[in-house]
C-alpha cells in the first residue's frame, strides 16, 4: 500500500489526500498517516516556507504553527 | 489508582519485586496524563542513561499491589531514527516490561496502531488503552474495543485519560495479564509477500549470532529496515562472509523499507476496517458532496472563476456606496475643515497638508471599506476551506498546461503578496526553473494591485466594474499560466514533482478568525497609508508645487510631460503617466498620487474628477498596465536578494515594463476601434 502512495507521488501533479484514499481503497486517515511516515523517512517533505514572508500569504491562515485540526496540510514530493 | 501519594519526588522506594510495566505511544497520545493520573506525586523525573531524553518512572497501587510505572518517550515507531525511539525499544528487550501498556487514539488509530504493530512483535505482552474516546465520539467514529482486541489478539480497554475514566478497567487488565488469566495471541503484521522468502532467509543467516536478548525474527526484521543501530550491532556480530552476504540481499532489496512498513499499513486498515466505523453523514458527506464541483479539474475552474466575481461582486455592492461617503462626507468635509483652520498659514503650507496629505492619503484611505470587504471576503473563503480547493483547481490547471507543483505553491503565495512567493521560490532545487519562476512570480495579481483595480474599476466603469476586474484577473493569470508552460517547456523538460495536500472539511465559519484576518490586513494597509503613502503624496504635493505653485508647470508636470509621448501610446496624460511611475514604491501610490493630482479637482470628489477626465480606453488601459507593471520596490528588492543578481533584476524590470507597455499600447488601440476612445 506505502508504495502504491509512492507510486502516486512519483507521477507528480496535484494530488488530494481524499482522491488518493479512493484510488488505494484506504481511508484518508490511513493515507495521512502512510504521508506523515513517508516525511519522516525522507521521501517527502512538508511544505514550510510560509514562515518567511507569510504576511500576505492567502494560505496563512490555514498553515503553520498556528493551523488548527480542520486546516490544510501541504506535502511536497 | 493513585491509593499511595507521597511528596517524594526525587527517589523513590519500590517493594521488592513490584511488576514493572511501561506506558508507550506516539506523541501526543495522552500517555503522560495518565502516567501522572497513575503515580501522582509518586515519579521521579531524570533523563536515560548517556541520552538526554527524559525518563519518568514512578509507582501506584491498585488492590493491594504495588507496580512500577515507566513512562516511555513517545515514539511513531521503533525503529532506530532518533534517540527516543532507541530508548523505548532497548527498554522493552532489555528491562523487559511485564506488561507494555500502549496508548492510542481512537479517534485515529490508523496512526498510532503503527506504534503497536512494532510493539506487539517484540517479547513483552501489550495492553492497549484506546484513548480519546470522547474525541472518537464527538467526530462521528465508532470504535469497538471488543473486535479490535479480537483483531489484534492482544486486550483493549476504552479510556479517556483526561477524565479518568476507564483506568481502573485497565488496571484490572493489566492485573489479569500479570496473574496470566489473559491469553495473548497477537496477530503480527506480516511483510509483503514478495519479499517474505527474503526476510527468512536474512533470518536463517543471522539468527544465531545475535546477542541476546534480542528476539532473531525481530533483528531480522529491523536490518531488512534498514534501522542504523541493528544493522551496526550485527556487523559487529557477524561473521565476515556471512555480514557480507546479509549485505549483498540487502543491497539487491533497497525496497525492503517500504516492503515491512507497507505490511504494517496493510495490518492497520484491516484493523482500523474491523472495529472503527467511519462518520459517513454530516460534515464529511457535506464535504464530499461540495468537492465534487469544488474541485473536480474543469467545474472547479468554473466554480473558482464563480466566487472570484462573487467576491468582486461583493465588494462593490456593499463597498462602493459606503467608500462614496466616506469620501464627500468625511474626507471632503475634513480637508475643508483643516484648510479653514490653516487660513492664515503659509499657501504652500496649506497646499501641502490640504492638497497633499489629505488629498494622497486621504484618497487612499477612502477605499478601506472597499478594502475591509475585499479581506472579509477572502477571509471567509479561507476560512471556510474554499482556497485550499482553489489552490488544488489552480494546480490542475497549471498540470494540464504542463507546469507542476514546484513552481505552483510559490506563484500562488503571491496572491496575498509577491514578496513571499519569490521567497517560496527556494522550495525549488533546479537553478534555472527558479529563475525563472522567480521571473514569472510577479504576474501573479497581489492584493495590493487587487485594490488598486478595485478602486479604479468601479470609478471607470460603473456598474461594468465587476467584468472589467474579473476579467483583468483571468487575463493575468492566463499570462501567467502561459508562462509557466513555457518555462516548463523550456526547463523542467517534462519534470514531475508531487504537489500532496490533505483538504480541510468544508466548515462553519468562525467569525473572530475572520475578523482578526481583517483587522490585521487593514491595518497593515492603515500603517503603509500612514508612512510610505504619506510620503509619496507630500513628495508628489511638493514637486507638483515647485517651484512656482503651477501644477501644469511643475516640475512634476514636467517630468510627466517628458515621459508623455510613451504615456500617449497607451492614452495615458502625463498625470496617469506620473501616477504609474509612483506605483513603484507601493502600488497604492497610483491612487494617492491621482488623489494629489486631482485632490483641488472643481468636481465633488475623486472618482467624479477621473470619470470625467479619462475615456474608457485610457481608463481600461490603465488598468492592464496597473496589472502588469514593474513589480513595486519589495518585489525587486527581493529579486535581488533571491537571484544576487542586478543583472536579473533589471532583466526582470526591463521584462514587466516592456509587457506593461505592450499590454496597455494593445488595449488601448483595441477600445478605439471598438469605438470606447
Amino acid at each position: 500500500m506505502l508504495e502504491r502512495l509512492l507510486s502516486e507521488i512519483r507521477s507528480g501533479g496535484a494530488l488530494e489526500v481524499g482522491a488518493l484514499a479512493k484510488k488505494l481503497d484506504a481511508s484518508p486517515q490511513l493515507v495521512e498517516a502512510m504521508l506523515e511516515h513517508l516525511q519522516r523517512a525522507g521521501y517527502i517533505r512538508p511544505y514550510e516556507h510560509c514562515g518567511e514572508g507569510c504576511q500576505g500569504c492567502s494560505l496563512k491562515a490555514q498553515c503553520g504553527q498556528s493551523r488548527r485540526d480542520t486546516s490544510l496540510k501541504l506535502w511536497q514530493g | 489508582m493513585n491509593e499511595c501519594h507521597s511528596t517524594e519526588s526525587h527517589t523513590l522506594e519500590v517493594a521488592v519485586g513490584a511488576p514493572l510495566i511501561a506506558l508507550a505511544g506516539q506523541p501526543n497520545m495522552g500517555k503522560s496524563t495518565l502516567f501522572n493520573l497513575l503515580t501522582g506525586l509518586n515519579q521521579h523525573v531524570g533523563n536515560w542513561p548517556g541520552k538526554t531524553v527524559e525518563r519518568r518512572e514512578g509507582t501506584f497501587h491498585h488492590a493491594g499491589r504495588e507496580f512500577r510505572l515507566v513512562d516511555l518517550p513517545g515514539t511513531y515507531s521503533l525503529t532506530a531514527n532518533s534517540p527516543e525511539e532507541v530508548v523505548a525499544r532497548e527498554f522493552i528487550v532489555r528491562e523487559r516490561p511485564q506488561v507494555v501498556v500502549a496508548v492510542v487514539n481512537a479517534a485515529n488509530l490508523e496512526r498510532s496502531l503503527y506504534l503497536v504493530a512494532e510493539l506487539i512483535s517484540l517479547s513483552a505482552p501489550v495492553v492497549v488503552a484506546l484513548n480519546m474516546m470522547d474525541v472518537a465520539a464527538q467526530e462521528g467514529y465508532v470504535v469497538q474495543p471488543e473486535v479490535l482486541s479480537a483483531a489484534l489478539g492482544v486486550p483493549v480497554v476504552p479510556l479517556v485519560a483526561s477524565k479518568a475514566v476507564g483506568v481502573r478497567e485497565l488496571l484490572q487488565v493489566v492485573q489479569d495479564a500479570l496473574d496470566g488469566q489473559i491469553h495473548f495471541k497477537p496477530s503480527l503484521p506480516e511483510v509483503r509477500a514478495d519479499h517474505r522468502a527474503i526476510l527468512k532467509q536474512i533470518e536463517g543467516l543471522a539468527a544465531e549470532h545475535v546477542p541476546a536478548p534480542y528476539p532473531p525474527d525481530w533483528v531480522a526484521l529491523k536490518l531488512f529496515e534498514g534501522d542504523a543501530e541493528v544493522t551496526r550491532m550485527m556487523e559487529s556480530e557477524l561473521p565476515p562472509e556471512k555480514w557480507s552476504a546479509i549485505h549483498d540481499i540487502l543491497r539487491q532489496h533497497d525496497d525492503a523499507f517500504l516492503a515491512v512498513a507497507s505490511g504494517r499499513y496493510e495490518w492497520i486498515g484491516r484493523m482500523v476496517r474491523a472495529a472503527v466505523t467511519q462518520p459517513k453523514m454530516g460534515q464529511i458527506g457535506l464535504t464530499e458532496r461540495l468537492d465534487r464541483w469544488a474541485a473536480h479539474p474543469i467545474w472547479g475552474l468554473f466554480v473558482l472563476a464563480g466566487m472570484l466575481g462573487l467576491v468582486f461582486w461583493l465588494t462593490f455592492t456593499l463597498a462602493t456606496p459606503l467608500q462614496d461617503f466616506m469620501d464627500e462626507r468625511m474626507i471632503a468635509p475634513f480637508a475643508e475643515w483643516v484648510s479653514g483652520l490653516l487660513a492664515e498659514a503659509p499657501f504652500w503650507l496649506r497646499g501641502m497638508i490640504v492638497d497633499g496629505a489629505i488629498g494622497g492619503v486621504g484618497s487612499v484611505l477612502t477605499f478601506l471599506p472597499v478594502l475591509v470587504i475585499f479581506f472579509a471576503a477572502f477571509a471567509l473563503l479561507e476560512d471556510v476551506g474554499y482556497m485550499a480547493r482553489a489552490a488544488y483547481v489552480m494546480d490542475n490547471l497549471m498540470h494540464l498546461m504542463g507546469l507542476h507543483g514546484k513552481s505552483f505553491l510559490p506563484l500562488f503565495l503571491g496572491f496575498g503578496c509577491n514578496v513571499p512567493a519569490i521567497m517560496g521560490t527556494r522550495v525549488i532545487d533546479s537553478w534555472p526553473a527558479r529563475l525563472l519562476t522567480i521571473l514569472i512570480a510577479p504576474l501573479v495579481p497581489c492584493t495590493a494591485r487587487m485594490v488598486v483595480v478595485t478602486f479604479l474599476a468601479p470609478v471607470f466603469f460603473g456598474a461594468n466594474a465587476l467584468w472589467v476586474s474579473w476579467g483583468l484577473v483571468l487575463v493575468t493569470l492566463s499570462l501567467l499560466v502561459l508562462s509557466g508552460s513555457l518555462l516548463n517547456l523550456a526547463l523542467f523538460k517534462g519534470q514531475r514533482s508531487a504537489f500532496i495536500m490533505e483538504m480541510p472539511l468544508y466548515h462553519i465559519p468562525n467569525a473572530r478568525t475572520i475578523g482578526l484576518l481583517v483587522w490585521q490586513r487593514s491595518m497593515s494597509f492603515v500603517k503603509k497609508a500612514g508612512t510610505a503613502i504619506l510620503g509619496m503624496s507630500l513628495a508628489v504635493w511638493v514637486f507638483s508645487f515647485l517651484p512656482n505653485g503651477e501644477l501644469n508647470t511643475s516640475f512634476l508636470a514636467q517630468f510627466g510631460k517628458a515621459l508623455e509621448p510613451l504615456g500617449r501610446l497607451m492614452g495615458f496624460d502625463w498625470r496617469l503617466t506620473v501616477a504609474l511611475i509612483t506605483s513603484f514604491p507601493a502600488k497604492e501610490n497610483a491612487i494617492a498620487t491621482l488623489g494629489v493630482l486631482f485632490g483641488n479637482a472643481p468636481e465633488a470628489g475623486l472618482a467624479e474628477a477621473l470619470a470625467a477626465t479619462f475615456s474608457t480606453a485610457s481608463a481600461l488601459s490603465f488598468l492592464v498596465v496597473t496589472m502588469l507593471f514593474i513589480p513595486c520596490m519589495a518585489t525587486v528588492a527581493v529579486i535581488k536578494q533571491e537571484t544576487h543578481s542586478w543583472r536579473w533584476t533589471f532583466l526582470s524590470i526591463a521584462l514587466f515594463l516592456g509587457l506593461s507597455l505592450a499590454g496597455g499600447t494593445l488595449v488601448y488601440r483595441l477600445a478605439i476601434v471598438f469605438g470606447w476612445g
